[in-house]
């Protein structure tokens, strides 16, 4: 029996459809990989199934809760980081994790958890303003965590960042997994399509199962039709 | 590719235009709020304005020839303007709760001992409450005209009681209330005359903008400077990187500054346009003789163009003002600070009379004064060449500044 | 708890990490300071000019005594000569020139007496207002006192005839049996508190304070549209995002608040510290609910952009700050600065302020129950 079960998503803006029933289903551990060209609705789909947006149909399951409508559970099992940075400008890497964490829980994720591992450690004094794109990135996903959700929903996570950020955020993911957390990330990334379990392209509205073979002209010419 | 001055201008000018129809809403608005401003400033002060009754509570004993005095000298107060209705109360707390619903205007309460102190040769002062809990300069104003009646009174009552007591101990056949009424009548008889006291000349009007004028054209600018605000939601969303990718490509901080300065004003100008043009079409049906100003078309259009000359120089000052706050919250709250304190020392909320000398002279250099002056003079029908270049100068020099702190910003970010 | 004190103190610190925030507040007190300092400086609502033909004249000495050393929010300009006193008026630096002539003393007299005398010349430009009339009140106020005493004198000596005749000392002795006040009719307030003591230049300088607190918390709703749309609080629990823009909205407004409350306690313009401070914070209370509520309404940063400075025009015609509009009561009603204002000499305002702040977070909350309301159709 799947882990997470995404059913008939439905979502519209002012009249117009753009999601016209998603569907997909993943298991513990599983990395869901949505692609899709622009504007076909990756990232409305993530912030619906983060509760940003409210859905017009469909249901998100997990372990038969309805995430859609048991608020509760989603906000204390759903992680989200959006595509831009949701972090306060002025203010420094410690003082951002201080928003969303308690005080021992952050310096024992400084120690040995999940922000050591992002990095996050040392930049903590920096303001945001100041800091390179990879390292907003991983302060969002630091702070998108401190709950310590199952799953994560991430939109375009390795947009604008050099390699080794990037090795560093799939290897947070990869742990995350090995733990036993299902990620759903929307992604152009070749890198990021290679590590999905599965992958899902969404065209005119629904997900269709995509395999990825590795033939990135391939994929370029299935996201361009 | 370098990036053309006016392809950069006119993107500006594109992003601008689609706040324009927002924009004219807020103008319109603004200017509607400005002139029920002006109109409720300037009624009280119009020649022709209707005989207002002012509704004064009393509470007390005021059945002596003392009171009754005045009371007469109240209600005749200028009686070209006001008319005294005097409506009795049992309790001060019935006239408290009409002061504060403003059905009375004020209250006078005559102490209960009232009486009885003056037959011991004091006074015990009647209390006077004129606002629901407020102090403006119409409550100083009230003061004062409570202190000239008090000046009166007192004079009087010296008169009244001192005749009293010389009638009682000199002319003990004779009533000394009769003899405090009839000299009471001989007051009442001053007052009602008093206009005749003096003789009065009109002169010749300096030169220069009345009362009426300069408070129009000071809620004018008021209304210039608080339009900046509009702006922030668009100006608090820029994109520092797009400053930095511009430089980068060859467009100094001097054009990029010129484009978006260029295509705000354009924006403001626009909107003063389309406001003034319909305005002057349908002048003759306005009643802007009720404002007390005979404002013809040809001075509504002089007033108008003006305003571009003046909305410039305002336009200027909160780009400038943009540039130096970041931050919704800090350009809102210095675009409002600004406003009201250049507009308070220039005669924009107080007309400049009331101000220190030195402080009226002053002002014409500031450039909200420069704007008051220079659309004054648009009613006026003079030149006003020194306010004409200290709005060119001040649009010159924040245009200067703000180029300065782009430039500034640039470097500082590495550009 | 903790939690809300940490967000408290954090998102306050991202406001004070910006330089143009610690100089709007620090320029606060140094503007008021310095409003304080002009107000301290002659200046008058309405300028007079006057000259006495013969200064020794009894009664022409005691009127300039009487104008120039009473406290007024007229202002009055000693001339040398008539034609000097004119050209003030002429030259519009002064409203209005008042002559007296040399025998001004003689003249009262025959006033006294029951005939007609002129007592002053009075010169001036503009023809009416409310200024021209409280001048010419304050000018038959000056000359009053020499006046009644001689209508006092004539009907006790033309028409009493007590015998044996009294002598000017007697007359006077009767004339002043009276214990005089320095004012018989006294303006207060409904908290019985004095009229007060501040220059008419500084009185809408605590309107002003009120507006900017005001200001603060509309840009702070402003400022929360924008942080939305940058999902700046999208891990913020639906639950307490509810509160959450009014605990955003308290933090500007509460340092504007402190700053005003400071500013009207060193300038002299406030009263008892735990009231100004009381009132004050009820007031900034106030000014988030309405802030919230104006967000709710607007929806979005386009709206509320448009709506602020509309507000501002409103609320700077409608509270009392420079005059008190009556006859737009029902308006003022809307605004929490006309309860702030009234407050601080009215305790009864101190309850419908209350009153209004309840009021206007009950409507805030069911503005924005139906607003979810819909967004969920």
């Amino acid at each position: 029996m799947a882990t997470i079960t995404v059913q008939n998503i439905q979502k519209g803006y002012r009249n117009k459809p753009v999601l016209r029933g998603v569907s997909f289903t993943a298991q513990n551990g599983d990395c869901v990989g949505v692609l899709g060209g622009n504007g076909t609705g990756k990232s409305t789909l993530l912030r619906t199934l983060a509760g940003v947006l409210r859905a017009d149909g469909g249901q998100f399951l997990w372990n038969e809760f309805d995430l859609l409508r048991d608020e509760k559970r989603r906000e204390a099992f759903v992680g989200y980081v959006p595509q831009g940075t949701p972090l306060m400008q002025e203010l420094s890497a410690r003082d951002n994790l201080r928003l969303w964490y308690d005080g021992r829980a952050l310096e024992q994720s400084l120690d040995s958890g999940v922000l050591r591992m992002l990095g996050i450690d040392r930049f903590l004094k920096t303001p945001v303003y100041k800091m390179s794109g990879g390292m907003k990135k991983r302060l969002s996903i630091g702070c998108a965590v401190a709950h310590d959700p199952r799953i994560l929903l991430l939109d375009e996570p390795s947009t604008a960042l050099d390699l080794v950020c990037k090795e560093q955020i799939l290897q947070y993911l990869a742990a995350f997994r090995r733990r036993g957390g299902v990620v759903i990330l929307s992604t152009h990334d070749v890198q990021e399509i290679g590590v999905c379990s599965s992958r899902y392209m969404l065209r005119g509205g629904v997900a269709e199962p995509y395999a990825y073979d590795g033939d990135v002209r391939r994929l370029v010419e299935d996201l361009q039709s | 590719m370098k990036p053309r001055f006016w392809s950069y201008f006119a993107l500006q000018l594109r992003r601008m235009l689609r706040q324009l129809p927002a924009t004219l809403l807020v103008t319109v608005l603004l200017l509607m709020s400005a002139g029920l401003l002006a109109n409720a400033m300037l009624e009280k002060n119009r020649a022709d304005a209707p005989v207002q009754p002012l509704k004064l509570g009393m509470i007390g004993d005021f059945d002596n020839e003392y009171l009754r005095f005045g009371l007469f000298a109240i209600q005749h107060l200028d009686p070209s303007r006001y008319s005294a209705d005097i409506l009795v109360f049992d309790t001060e707390d019935e006239a408290r709760s009409e002061l504060l619903l403003g059905r009375i205007n004020a209250y006078f309460r005559i102490p209960d001992t009232f009486v009885e102190s003056i037959q011991r040769g004091e006074i015990e002062p009647i209390r006077y409450v004129a606002t629901s809990g407020s102090v403006s300069l119409g409550s100083a104003l009230t003061d004062e005209i409570v202190a000239a009646v008090g000046e009166l009174l007192s004079a009087t009552q010296d008169a009244v009681y001192g005749t009293q007591h010389l009638v009682e101990d000199r002319l003990p056949k004779m009533k000394s209330w009769q003899a405090g009424d009839a000299l009471g009548q001989l007051y009442i008889e001053q007052v009602l005359d008093r206009a005749a006291m003096f003789e009065t000349e009109i002169l010749d009007a300096p030169a220069g903008m009345d009362l009426a004028q300069s408070m129009l054209c000071g809620v004018l600018v008021l209304f210039l400077m608080l339009w900046g605000i509009t702006a922030g939601g668009v100006f608090a969303r820029r994109e520092p990187e797009l400053a930095q990718l511009l430089h980068a490509r060859g467009m100094g901080a001097a054009r990029q500054t010129a484009a978006e300065l260029g295509a705000y004003l354009a924006l403001l100008l626009l909107t003063l346009v389309l406001i003034a043009v319909p305005l002057l079409i349908g002048i003759r049906k306005l009643d802007l003789e009720a404002l007390g100003l005979s404002l013809r078309s040809a001075a509504f259009t002089r007033l108008s163009l003006r305003m571009m000359g003046a909305a410039l120089m305002a336009g200027a000052l909160q780009f400038l003002l943009y540039e130096l706050s970041q931050g919704v919250i800090q350009s809102v709250l210095l675009q409002f600070l600004t406003a009201m304190a250049l507009g308070y020392v220039s005669g924009c909320l107080y007309p400049i009379r009331f101000f220190p000398e030195w402080m009226q002279q002053a002002a014409q250099w500031l450039p909200t004064g420069c704007a008051v002056t220079f659309l004054g003079a648009g009613l006026t029908r003079r030149a006003a060449p020194a306010a004409a270049l200290g709005l060119a100068l001040y649009t010159a020099l924040f245009a200067a500044a703000a180029i300065w702190l782009r430039r500034r910003r640039l470097a500082q970010s590495g550009g | 708890m903790k939690r809300v004190f940490i967000w408290f103190a954090l998102l306050n610190k991202r406001l004070f990490r910006r330089v143009s925030f610690w100089l709007i507040l620090a320029a606060v007190p140094l503007l008021v300071l310095s409003l304080r300092l002009l107000s301290e400086q002659e200046s008058g609502v309405t300028t007079v000019a006057l000259y006495a033909e013969d200064a020794e004249d009894p009664a022409a000495g005691a009127a300039l005594d009487r104008l120039t050393t009473q406290k007024s929010v007229m202002r009055y300009i000693l001339c040398d000569s008539e034609r000097a006193a004119k050209s003030l008026v002429a030259s519009g630096r002064a409203d209005m020139a008042w002559v007296f002539p040399a025998d001004l003393s003689a003249r009262i007299d025959q006033r006294g007496g029951g005939e007609s005398a002129r007592l002053a010349r009075i010169y001036t430009c503009e023809g009416g207002g409310i200024l021209q009339s409280l001048t010419r009140e304050k000018l038959f106020a000056a000359v009053y006192p020499e006046l009644a005493y001689s209508v006092y004198t004539h009907y006790v000596r033309d028409t009493l005839r007590p015998r044996p005749a009294l002598s000017d000392a007697e007359l006077e002795d009767y004339y002043h049996s009276i214990e005089r006040r320095d004012r018989l009719i006294e303006l207060k307030h409904l908290d019985s508190s004095g009229g007060e003591d501040t220059g008419y230049l500084l009185m809408p300088a605590r309107g002003l304070l009120a507006l900017l607190v005001m200001m603060a918390a509309l840009a702070s709703a402003l400022y929360y549209l924008h942080d939305e749309a940058l999902d700046s609080f999208v891990w913020v629990s639906r639950r307490r995002r509810r509160l959450l823009p009014y605990l955003c909205h308290l933090i500007p407004v509460l340092d504007t608040a402190a700053v005003a409350v400071v500013t009207l306690l060193i300038s002299g313009l406030g009263g008892a510290w735990y009231r100004e401070l009381a009132l004050m914070a009820l007031y900034a209370l106030a000014c988030v609910g309405f802030a919230e509520l104006m967000r709710r309404l607007a929806g979005d940063t386009a709206r509320l952009g448009v709506a602020i400075p509309i507000l501002t025009l409103a609320m700077l015609a409608l509270a009392p700050i420079f005059f008190d509009l009556r006859k737009w009561r029902a308006l003022q009603l809307l605004f929490p600065p006309f309860y702030y204002l009234n407050g601080v000499h009215n305790p009864m305002y101190f309850g419908f302020l209350a009153a209004y702040t309840l009021a206007v977070f009950a409507l805030s909350c069911a503005v924005g129950r139906v607003r979810e309301h819909i967004a969920r159709q």
